[in-house]
């Protein structure tokens, strides 16, 4: 009884920390989507597994994307609360109206630094980006840019 | 032996619920405000008090946490984050700043207010950047700041080009392109920019640290259009991310006029935040009541020492335990007392607490009647 009774005691002190504990996210980076024409229409169902503002999320852990100057190719960032598996992003864009055997056939996708941190990831997209100006930054020519 | 195990978990419930409570609370007492502190000159204070009936929007973000990025100026021209860090570091003022990961963060400040304040052909734009690394002047890539533009013809910004170590402030009108550069450029502290522009005075200027860079610009175009819903962002080129700048931003200001060089050295100065004291609570004894003086017997014929009162006032306390719901407040007409403000979890605990010691003992009882 006295057991019992402390132990319920310690829950009760405990509850005001689990009642307000954050949830945590499975990932948070970067990931790049490739053979995909027009991916852009589709890249909002991706949000689902990403927190959003109702949550009050910060804005740096809630879905972003960026279209490369072609709109063929993306890279969409989020502390995702499941890890964008190449598997999982097929299924999702399906769910947004992209046709799996389709997402499945033609998805290249890659995801920037996985097994480190969120800033790990965006120092790995900034080298790509500086890889690959020309197929994701507005055409700039000195002196006049 | 039940008796002992109930008066230890008695002794818990109140050690945990003192434990959880604000330790000022049990101080004391009466809290003597303390005297106001003279009012501190403010970066922000700074900022809006320069040709304030010219400033169009004023955005410190400073925000530590949501997605709504200010402005200040009182128009209510807020912008919105996308991606960016909050309170990521602090300016120099101690106020907290946004840092940008220069791939896809910015903040998106058109509304159709800001649109229609807008003068492509007579303003200012203020903001303080900094880079995340010495290797962002050198990484090949042309970054914004800030952009305010309504097409790629008309348009002012400021940020780097492909040029290593080097930063610019440009004005487009009508296909016209202004730009001032300052090369040998690897500062990575917080750097003020500024960009002003007249076409009825024909110059466009750029500053540096509250100094103008370079020469003045002339035989500017004419600018056209509105301000597109794409292109006007802080910390990128357009919504979709791109010429993003990694680093750090803050105070970002946009006038209709074009500031003077005085104001602009003027707003280089930051003032450093003065913490504000918070009142020390002090007890106070209030005597509630005054002794009567003891009556003095003066014989009539022989002169007698009188008895004088000592008329040693003593303080009557009174003392009690007060529990002070969520939001109330002691008032000052209380005498001294030990005041508790509990939080509505505290209570809610300190109820369960109650109501499970309450079970306790009945089922005590009923044991015992049961032996009975």
């Amino acid at each position: 009884m006295r057991k019992q009774f402390l132990a319920l005691v310690l829950a009760l002190s405990l509850l005001p920390h689990l009642v307000f504990a954050q949830t945590s996210a499975a990932w948070c980076g970067y990931a790049l989507i490739q053979g995909i024409p027009g991916i852009g229409s589709y890249l909002q169902i991706l949000s689902l597994i990403a927190p959003d503002a109702s949550g009050q999320a910060d804005p740096d852990q809630r879905f972003q994307s960026r279209l490369s100057l072609d709109g063929n190719q993306a890279i969409v960032e989020a502390c995702w609360k499941v890890f964008p598996t190449r598997s999982v992003i097929v299924n999702l864009l399906a769910l947004g109206g992209l046709d799996n055997q389709i997402a499945d056939g033609l998805l290249e996708y890659s995801l920037f630094a996985p097994d480190g941190s969120h800033e790990d990831s965006a120092a790995s997209v900034r080298a790509y980006l500086a890889l690959h100006r020309d197929e994701w930054e507005p055409p700039c020519s000195d002196p006049v840019c | 032996m039940q008796r002992s195990r109930l008066l230890i978990a008695l002794l818990l419930c109140v050690a945990l619920v003192g434990l959880q409570a604000p330790a000022a609370a049990f101080a004391s007492c009466l809290v003597t405000p303390a005297p106001s502190p003279t009012p501190q000159p403010t970066y922000h204070g700074n900022v809006l008090g320069t040709q304030s009936a010219h400033l169009l929007a004023y955005w410190p973000l400073a925000e530590a946490s949501g997605s709504t990025a200010a402005d200040i100026s009182g128009s209510g021209r807020n912008g919105t984050y996308s991606g960016a860090t909050l309170n990521a570091t602090t300016f120099l003022d101690g106020n907290p700043a946004p840092s940008f990961d220069g791939i896809n963060d910015y903040v998106d400040v058109y509304s159709t207010s800001f649109a229609a304040a807008f003068n492509g052909a007579e303003g200012s734009a203020l903001a303080w950047q900094k880079v995340s690394s010495s290797s962002v002047y050198t990484d090949g890539t042309a970054r914004r700041s800030f952009s305010f533009a309504a097409s790629a013809a008309n348009r002012v910004l400021a940020g780097r080009p492909t040029t290593d170590n080097t930063i610019i402030g440009f004005y487009a009108a009508g296909g016209v392109n202004k730009q001032v550069s300052l090369g040998s450029f690897t500062d990575t502290n917080w750097v003020q920019v500024v960009v002003t522009w007249s076409h009825s005075a024909d110059q466009m200027k750029f500053y540096e640290d509250g100094a103008q860079v370079g020469t003045t610009m002339t035989g500017l175009g004419t600018w056209a259009g509105s301000l597109d819903p794409i292109r006007n962002v802080i910390g990128a080129n357009t919504t979709n991310g791109d010429q993003g700048w990694p680093g750090y931003i803050a105070n970002v200001a946009v006038w209709d006029t074009i500031l003077t060089s005085g104001e602009i050295s003027a707003l280089y100065s930051v003032p450093t935040v003065v913490p504000t004291e918070t009142p020390v609570p002090t007890c106070t004894l209030t005597p509630t009541n005054t002794p009567t003086p003891t009556p003095t017997w003066t014989p009539t014929n022989t002169p007698t020492p009188t008895l004088t009162p000592t008329n040693t006032p003593t303080a009557d306390l009174y003392t009690y335990i007060t529990v002070i719901p969520p939001g109330g407040t002691v008032s000052d007409s209380h005498p001294a007392a030990l005041v508790y403000q509990a939080t509505a979890g505290q209570i809610l605990i300190a109820l369960l607490l109650s109501a499970l010691l309450l079970l306790a003992l009945f089922e005590k009882m009923l044991r015992a009647r049961g032996r009975k």
